[in-house]
Parts: structure tokens; C-alpha cells; sequence
């Protein structure tokens, strides 16, 4: 009787261990980490806080807790607009050391959520713009000695703005090269330069593709938008081209490549191009460059010949009106799908006009967005109706130009006008009744 | 008798103060406004010991992979980003073995949040170089992402032991 009394109990320890371990392994842990990117002005040798809040989200029953570590990490963005993270990369404007905050590593339970508080002092020497990331990083402790470990980490930007004085964009455009479909063979560059990443893309186009590259010389970042024009003789503008780049905010000293699209075939004959940036500058600086080439009439003939008009098919806007119903004292964000099914770049400029719509309701996330070939974008609204406001139907409209890349009519570029109704029905207020 | 006292406490509460005693919430009503921002968010969802495991290589042709599932819970458009270093290439004390990888979404970032599949394999070198996007589609917070290893000998004999690496995907904010 007590051998088996024995063998039970080993049964059951081995059955308990088992449990666990099956348990643990399928358990989740989850790091929620908002926002995801934040910007803070501070005065020179003056101090400011931020806040980040990182959340182990309870799913599940089997959420466990975890362990979070977070660092403050250089960054940096290639002409490409790729982010690169690491202390190797530390540059003359990193706010790293700014950046202070009490708790580097700590334990999350299951569905806690943690406010970090993090200072950002800046010295008395600082000038313009700074940035870092706070590297937030979900622990995987277990080590292994095969296989593939993998870690999970989440990349919050926060960007420094030290008000010293009133800043001038200044920028140059620093390269530029146009691509010219060569039918039959592969494409040539018509000036010396080359951006690697492009070549393999435009092999397939059988388009005519536009490089420049802009470097930011100023102490502030500013948000970019380019285009170029092509002039045929005595300066008469035969095309325009929007051009697009992945990531418009250009930090001091970071140069970044916009690239345009145009697959409508040019008539044969010399060409001006001239490439225009706007920094978003309130002094209203262009910054330009000037470049010529020329079209055989061998390709001019051979590229009319391979175009297709389904190339010049303008974007595809989802949905076609936006109809909100919200109670007073909500924020919302309504979105519109752009999308750009064409082989040539689309610049979307989108205004509000309100109308019925008491003003500040609506705000528009950005103004402005490009869309290289066959990408989509969402247009965000944020909508803010007050605590006050009268129960009700609000009218507005969303107006969309959509300026694709194209041979321009009469000097005109290639304008698409849209409008998208907006209507707003504010419900009655939540009434919450007591007794009876 | 402590509980009979008690009683006669009550009572008496009563009879002076019955409007207390019994009284009845007054018709009334609240207005409540509800308000609430939600700002952007990110969020890594994982199993405990998401590691990728891989059979051994036993011949020189032998090109073991496995796969790992992580979920992304996003309001926002993002990217996802790779280790290049050498820290992501399987290696043991002496040797080092050709490691590639894949990723897959469950959401083509169109209809559902999620973005495009790296399907071919990619060396660790240039893995998700440039970033991988992910679209974040309204109504849909959700992406299932796959990670996927391989490795193989790359034509040699490598040496015996153990190989390990460490990956680590890093999720970042998009431009405006």
C-alpha cells in the first residue's frame, strides 16, 4: 500500500510539472508602449518632462507578467528615409544624454501599465533640433544555447526642440539624376550619379524617373515636399512630377532622396528639367536645381509605342463620403484610403471646408501626402466635437487635389479636384438616471 | 442581550429619522460626457520562450527552418525593422552557418492591418533592410506576424557544436 501511495504522488508531481510547463510555454506576455513618438520644446539649460506609458495588456488568463527594459538609443535616418538604431551611431545632435529617467528595467504584471516620466534637460549651449529613441524592450530572459533567440522591442522617437531664437529652414539640393527608359536594353542614366536602390525598379518601369536628393544645412528639421518640371524650349513647361520620399522630415545635417514617376511618354526633343523643394518654410524659401537632357526621336517613338493609358488611372478614394455620429465631448480620427494605382507619383493636397461645421472641429493630420507607384495612404481627419455642443446634423466637405505626374495642357499641371461630403451627427448627451 | 439592544437602537433610529431610515434616491438625472483620446499605439504580443527552434543538420545538405507567430496590436501605421549584425547569423565558438530568414503577415495591409510577405529567403545581412511596413487598416488592431529561420551549411562542413543567434525585430514609427 505505501509503494503505491508512492507511485501516486510521483504521478501527480509529474502531471504538476508537466501542467507547468505546457502552461508557461503557451502563456503571453504583451508591451504596449505609447505614443510612438513625441516632441518636446525646452529652453536652453532648462528642463522638461514626457511621459511614455508601457502596458502589459491582459489578454488572456495566462498573461504572464514580463520584464521591460528600456535605454535611450541614437538614431539615425538614411538617404533612403530607413531608421537605423544604436549607440554606434551617435552624432553631434543626440539628445541621449538629455534624457533621463528613474526606472531602466522593471517588472510588469499582468495587465499593468506603467507611466515613465522621463526629464529632458537640455544645456545651455543647445541650438535647434535634437533627437533620440527610448528603445523599449520586452525581456526574453531564457537562454538558449541553439537555435534563434528572438527579442521584441519597440522604438519610441522623442524629438528635442531647444527654442534659442527664431530658425531659418535652409536646405540644398545636393545630387539629382534623371532615369530615361531605354526599350529593348536597360535603362542609362543621363547624368553620373546613381542611387543604387533605384535601379532595379526602374528596369521594369519603362518610365521616366526623376532623383534628387536634399540635404537640410539649418539647425531645425523641416517637413519637405518636392517637384520637378520639365520645360521643352524657351522655357515652356511640357510636364510635371511630383516626387516622393518615405520620410518627409528631414533632421539638420541628414539629406534625404525624393524620386518622381512619369510613365506618359515625352515627345522627342531638349529638355530643361528643374527640380522645386518647400521646406514648409513660413518665409516661403524655395530651394531649386537646373538640370538638361534630351529625348531621341527613336525613343520617343519606341516609348509611345509601349504606353499604355491604364498608367495614367488617378487614385481610388475609399470611402466616398465620411459619416460620423458622436456624442459631444468625443475625439475621433476619421480615415480616407488614397490609393495610387498608377506608374507615376500623386501628390494628394486635402483642405477642409466646414461649412456647417463649427470651426476646430476638424483638423487634418497632414495636409499634404505623395504617393509613389502603387502605394496607398490613409488621409487622417481628427474630429473633436466639445462637451457643449448642440445635439445635431454638421456639414462639411473634404477637398482632395490630386496633382499626378504627367504632361501638363497648356502649361497647366495635372490637376484632379474631389470632394468628399462630410456629415456629422451629434447625438443627444449619455443620461444617466438614478432611482426608480 | 447585546443583540436585543442593538434592535431597540434600530427602532428608535427609525422612529426619529424614518425620512433617513427610509429614504428613496430623489428622481434625478446625470448627464455624463464620455471622453477619452487614444493616442498612437504599438504593442508586441509574444509566447513565453518565442524562440525558433531548428532540427539538427545532419548532412551537408540539410537546410532546417522554423517558424515563430508574434502579434502586433497597432492603431497606426508602422515599420519593422531587423538585426544585421553578425549577433543574427548562427554561429558557434569556432564556426558560423548561412542563416536566412523570412516574414509573413496575415494581413496584406489593404483589407487588413498587416503589410507585405518577405517570402524569399533573405540573409540575415540584409533582412529587412529597408524596413518592412505595416498598414494599419481601420477596425482591424490585429497583425499576426511570422517569423521564419534557416539555416544551412552553404556548401561546407561546418563544425560540430551548437549554433545559436539572436534576432530582434524592432518596431518604429512612420514618417508623417
Amino acid at each position: 500500500m505505501k509503494g503505491n501511495s508512492n507511485v501516486i504522488r510521483w504521478i501527480t508531481a509529474a502531471l504538476l510539472v508537466y501542467v507547468f510547463l505546457v502552461c508557461s510555454a503557451d502563456s503571453i506576455a504583451g508591451m504596449a508602449v505609447s505614443p510612438l513618438q513625441q516632441w518636446v520644446t525646452v529652453k536652453p539649460g532648462k528642463e522638461a518632462v514626457l511621459t511614455l506609458t508601457v502596458t502589459n495588456t491582459k489578454r488572456e488568463l495566462e498573461t504572464r507578467p514580463c520584464t521591460v527594459s528600456m535605454s535611450v538609443v541614437d538614431f539615425t535616418v538614411s538617404p533612403q528615409g530607413r531608421l537605423s538604431f544604436g549607440a554606434h551611431l551617435k552624432h553631434s545632435r543626440s539628445a541621449v544624454e538629455w534624457i533621463t529617467f528613474n526606472a531602466s528595467e522593471f517588472i510588469l504584471e499582468s495587465g499593468e501599465s506603467k507611466e515613465i516620466k522621463a526629464r529632458v534637460s537640455a544645456p545651455a549651449s543647445a541650438d535647434g533640433d535634437y533627437w533620440a529613441a527610448i528603445m523599449v524592450k520586452l525581456d526574453n530572459s531564457k537562454k538558449q544555447n541553439k537555435g534563434v533567440m528572438v527579442n521584441l522591442q519597440t522604438a519610441s522617437g522623442v524629438f528635442v526642440h531647444v527654442a534659442r531664437r527664431n530658425y531659418f529652414e535652409r536646405g540644398s539640393v545636393t545630387d539629382a539624376n534623371v532615369v530615361i527608359p531605354e526599350f529593348g536594353q536597360e535603362e542609362i542614366f543621363a547624368e553620373e550619379s546613381a542611387w543604387e536602390e533605384t535601379i532595379q525598379e526602374v528596369e521594369k518601369e519603362g518610365a521616366f524617373r526623376i532623383n534628387a536628393e536634399l540635404k537640410n544645412d539649418g539647425l531645425v528639421a523641416f517637413l519637405a515636399s518636392g517637384k520637378a518640371f520639365l520645360y521643352s524650349g524657351n522655357w515652356r513647361r511640357a510636364a510635371s512630377i511630383p516626387l516622393y520620399t518615405s520620410r518627409r522630415r528631414i533632421f539638420p545635417g541628414h539629406s534625404r532622396w525624393f524620386s518622381g514617376l512619369m510613365s506618359q511618354p515625352l515627345p522627342a526633343g531638349q529638355y530643361k528639367l528643374r527640380v522645386f523643394f518647400d521646406c514648409n518654410s513660413k518665409y516661403g524659401r524655395k530651394i531649386t536645381r537646373d538640370m538638361e537632357f534630351s529625348i531621341s526621336d527613336a525613343l520617343a517613338r519606341q516609348w509611345a509605342e509601349n504606353f499604355t493609358d491604364s498608367d495614367v488611372q488617378v487614385v481610388e478614394i475609399e470611402p466616398k463620403e465620411l459619416n460620423l455620429t458622436l456624442n459631444p465631448g468625443r475625439f475621433t480620427a476619421a480615415r480616407l484610403l488614397v490609393a495610387n494605382e498608377a506608374l507615376s507619383t500623386v501628390r494628394i493636397r486635402c483642405r477642409l471646408e466646414e461649412n456647417g461645421l463649427p470651426e476646430g472641429w476638424l483638423e487634418l493630420k497632414s495636409a499634404e501626402v505623395t504617393l509613389d507607384q502603387n502605394m496607398r495612404r490613409n488621409v487622417v481627419c481628427f474630429v473633436r466635437i466639445p462637451t457643449d455642443a448642440q445635439p445635431g446634423q454638421y456639414k462639411g466637405t473634404l477637398h482632395l487635389e490630386v496633382d499626378r505626374s504627367g504632361l501638363t495642357v497648356q502649361g497647366e499641371s495635372n490637376v484632379e479636384r474631389y470632394e468628399i461630403p462630410i456629415c456629422v451627427a451629434v447625438s443627444e448627451p449619455i443620461h444617466i438616471a438614478t432611482g426608480k | 442581550m447585546k443583540t436585543l439592544f442593538k434592535v431597540i437602537l434600530l427602532l428608535v433610529a427609525l422612529c426619529f429619522a424614518p425620512s433617513l431610515a427610509l429614504a428613496q434616491p430623489p428622481d434625478d438625472s446625470a448627464t455624463c460626457d464620455v471622453t477619452v483620446t487614444v493616442d498612437a499605439i504599438m504593442e508586441w504580443s509574444a509566447a513565453s520562450y518565442a524562440d525558433i527552434a531548428l532540427a539538427a543538420i545532419t548532412s551537408q545538405t540539410d537546410t532546417p527552418w522554423g517558424s515563430r507567430d508574434f502579434i502586433l496590436y497597432t492603431n497606426c501605421n508602422s515599420e519593422i525593422s531587423a538585426d544585421n549584425t553578425a549577433t543574427a547569423q548562427l554561429s558557434s565558438a569556432t564556426d558560423t552557418l548561412v542563416t536566412e530568414y523570412q516574414l509573413a503577415f496575415d494581413g496584406d495591409g489593404v483589407t487588413a492591418t498587416g503589410g507585405t510577405d518577405i517570402g524569399a529567403w533573405t540573409d540575415f545581412s540584409t533582412f529587412l533592410s529597408p524596413a518592412s511596413a505595416v498598414t494599419h487598416v481601420d477596425g482591424d488592431g490585429t497583425a499576426v506576424i511570422t517569423l521564419s529561420a534557416r539555416a544551412s551549411t552553404g556548401g561546407t562542413v561546418p563544425d560540430q557544436g551548437n549554433y545559436s543567434a539572436t534576432q530582434t525585430l524592432t518596431a518604429a514609427w512612420t514618417s508623417n
